[in-house]
């Protein structure tokens, strides 16, 4: 991402690129927050200002785009596009209820046990938007108050995905840009979650667990739900399953492959197509394809285009580096300080803002203090920090994380509306109480 | 001419405190599709009909957008339906109507040029567009493609009536 120092910097006008990138970044992260303009647009106009007005060229801005973190997200997106197709989701939704004979808190625990498995492998908006519609199904049979099933299952599904590469977009950002394989991620993040799931769950049943009762009548209406016909298309189940397992595989054993994880992912999502057009007519392979990639979330991989642009404006102009030599000064350039510095800044920021243009920020700026703490193997505990940060804190309010707002969405339409305030006043000390444990984790692990 | 010369002045009316089974029984009884729910005013507040029928036998997960989409999975007897019903029956029909603001409105003096672009928008809903008259949105009328074909027939029929002569 660094750029070529041979290629000089004209800015417009003469003016100091420094200030031109800091304000152009500004003025991005702030229309980003207020959230008036979609952010697609305006990390797209972004990232054409800091080109056009001379802070980087047009060679500068490509390269600074982190190509390895849009494969991943657009692979694993078409993978789950064709793969839901198949009703899968729904089935072990069903399953899982039924398995816990209807108990309206085993309901809760095992769907959020789903969300959070799910979460882990695939994308958490992908996730809420599968499993959300079938817990309001089955709470409107059971007669129940949806809102505690909502709130865990979004708990549920950003605590998963902050367990895997592939999980949360922040852990693929951090993942790419650090060469940090799936495996590393299990090592390292995927021990913590369970415990703060647990002891998330533990606070969600003090809260409401005592409350969620219904009728012996209502419960037998879910037992009688029958799974298998959940399943609308049983070959494309078999495909879907092999290509996703053969992918996670992969992810696994990438490192001896040699192969990064958009390598894989778009391998899957080629492979999964390939396999759901064999002996179709042309015509309808174009449809099968055309429908494929539209589902793929074109908007927020462009926000990540404009994103990765208008960071490396501020990192070439040298901005990074001035604000890394300020967080150092204030944490005294010690690495366990800085560390849990990370973590909690993180954690906040990502309640209150999207946590991609936070983490596309610290990146490059945690980057460069590299020489401070003796060399780009010694940052491990800050990178943990802010994976787990950023993930984590997209649980503290509705905001937090596009995941939330899904959820929310779809309460309101089912005429369950959950309010700002009212979510922020359990869901942020909950998520400080989660922050706490990954404290305790990042000090006794590897500080 | 105007919506006032083919619009029908006859409609059935329900209360919007009147409960769901009440709505429900009246339209079998009088074969229609839809009833106009108006106030004790006479002020038009909305519409219940087949429609809210169909929303009301249909769990909310599979209304909404990106809603399920395949309810293979549910009991498939008319248990269920009736039990979703029962649920419902004694609330208000006020609670379910579709809403005067959701729907197509004209006053009397629309011209028909007018009213069939309304009509013609209404086409996806296949609802009546709504006659409504003053500040208080006094219901008088209520049209749709029917009235016009009506119309139409009519005029046809006296036409070939007079060349025969």
């Amino acid at each position: 991402m660094h750029a070529d120092p041979n290629i000089a910097t004209y800015v417009v006008f003469g003016w100091d690129p420094l200030w031109v990138s800091a304000i152009l970044f500004v003025l991005t992260y702030v229309v980003i927050v207020t959230e008036t303009i979609n952010r697609a647009i305006v990390s797209g106009l972004g990232a054409a200002l800091m080109i056009s007005l001379g802070v980087l060229n047009q060679e500068q801005a490509i390269a600074g785009v982190d190509f390895n973190t849009l494969g991943l997200l657009t692979g694993m997106m078409v993978i789950v596009a064709i793969t839901r197709r198949c009703g899968i989701f729904q089935y072990v939704a069903i399953w899982s209820a039924k398995k816990v004979k209807a108990s309206p808190w085993g309901i809760l625990l095992m769907l959020s046990i789903v969300t959070a498995a799910f979460s882990a492998l695939l994308d958490n908006v992908t996730t809420v938007l599968l499993i959300a519609p079938v817990t309001l199904l089955i709470t409107e049979e059971m007669e129940i108050n949806p809102y505690p099933f909502l709130f865990a299952e979004i708990f549920a599904s950003n605590i998963g995905g902050a367990s895997t590469l592939v999980g949360d977009p922040p852990n693929i950002m951090i993942g790419s840009a650090v060469h940090l394989s799936f495996n590393d991620f299990l090592v390292n993040l995927a021990p913590i979650t369970p415990v703060i799931m647990l002891v998330t769950m533990m606070v969600i049943y003090m809260i409401w667990g005592k409350s969620l009762h219904a009728t012996a009548e209502a419960r037998e209406r879910v037992m009688r739900f029958r799974e298998r016909e959940a399943i609308t298309d049983v070959v494309l189940l078999k495909k879907s399953m092999s290509v996703l397992i053969l992918v996670v595989i992969a992810f696994v054993l990438a490192h001896p492959l040699r192969l990064e994880p958009a390598t894989i992912a778009m391998f899957g999502a080629g492979a999964l197509m390939f396999l759901n057009n064999l002996g179709r007519q042309a015509d309808d392979q174009s449809e099968d394809v055309h429908k494929s990639f539209g589902e793929v979330e074109w908007v927020t991989i462009f926000f990540f285009v404009g994103l990765f642009i208008v960071v490396t404006g501020i990192e070439h102009a040298g901005l990074l580096d001035l604000l890394a030599d300020w967080v150092l000064n204030l944490t005294g350039g010690d690495l366990g300080v800085t560390a849990i510095a990370v973590l909690w800044i993180a954690a906040v920021a990502s309640a209150v803002v999207d946590n991609i243009p936070f983490v596309a920020t610290m990146i490059p700026m945690i980057e460069s203090m590299a020489p401070t703490f003796g060399g780009a193997e010694n940052l491990m505990p800050i990178w943990w920090s802010l994976a787990l940060g950023a993930c984590l804190g997209g649980n503290g309010s509705l905001v937090g994380a596009s995941a939330n707002l899904i959820v929310a969405g779809f309460a309101e339409r089912a005429g369950h509306r959950i309010r700002f305030i009212k979510f922020m006043a359990t869901a942020f000390p909950l998520m400080l109480l989660s922050v706490v444990i990954a404290t305790v984790y990042i000090y006794l692990r590897y500080l | 001419m105007t919506v006032q010369s083919i619009m029908t002045q006859d409609l059935r009316k329900i209360h919007p405190d009147k409960t769901v089974k009440d709505g429900l029984k009246m339209m079998h009884e009088r074969h229609v599709r839809t009833l106009a729910v108006v106030n004790e005013d006479n002020q038009f507040v909305g519409l219940f009909g087949l429609r809210q029928l169909v929303d009301l036998l249909l769990p909310k997960a599979a209304q909404m957008e990106y809603g399920l989409t395949n309810l293979s999975f549910m009991p498939d007897d008319m248990g269920e339906l009736y039990h979703r019903l029962q649920s419902v029956g004694q609330k208000p029909v006020s609670q379910f109507l579709e809403s005067k603001d959701d729907l197509l409105l004209c006053s009397p003096e629309t011209p028909l040029p007018e009213v069939l672009e309304l009509l013609h928008q209404s086409f996806n809903t296949s609802l009546p567009v709504l006659v409504v008259e003053g500040d208080k949105n006094e219901l008088v009328g209520m049209v749709s493609a029917w009235d016009v074909l009506e119309k139409l027939v009519m005029n046809v029929y006296s036409d070939a009536g007079g060349d025969a002569r």
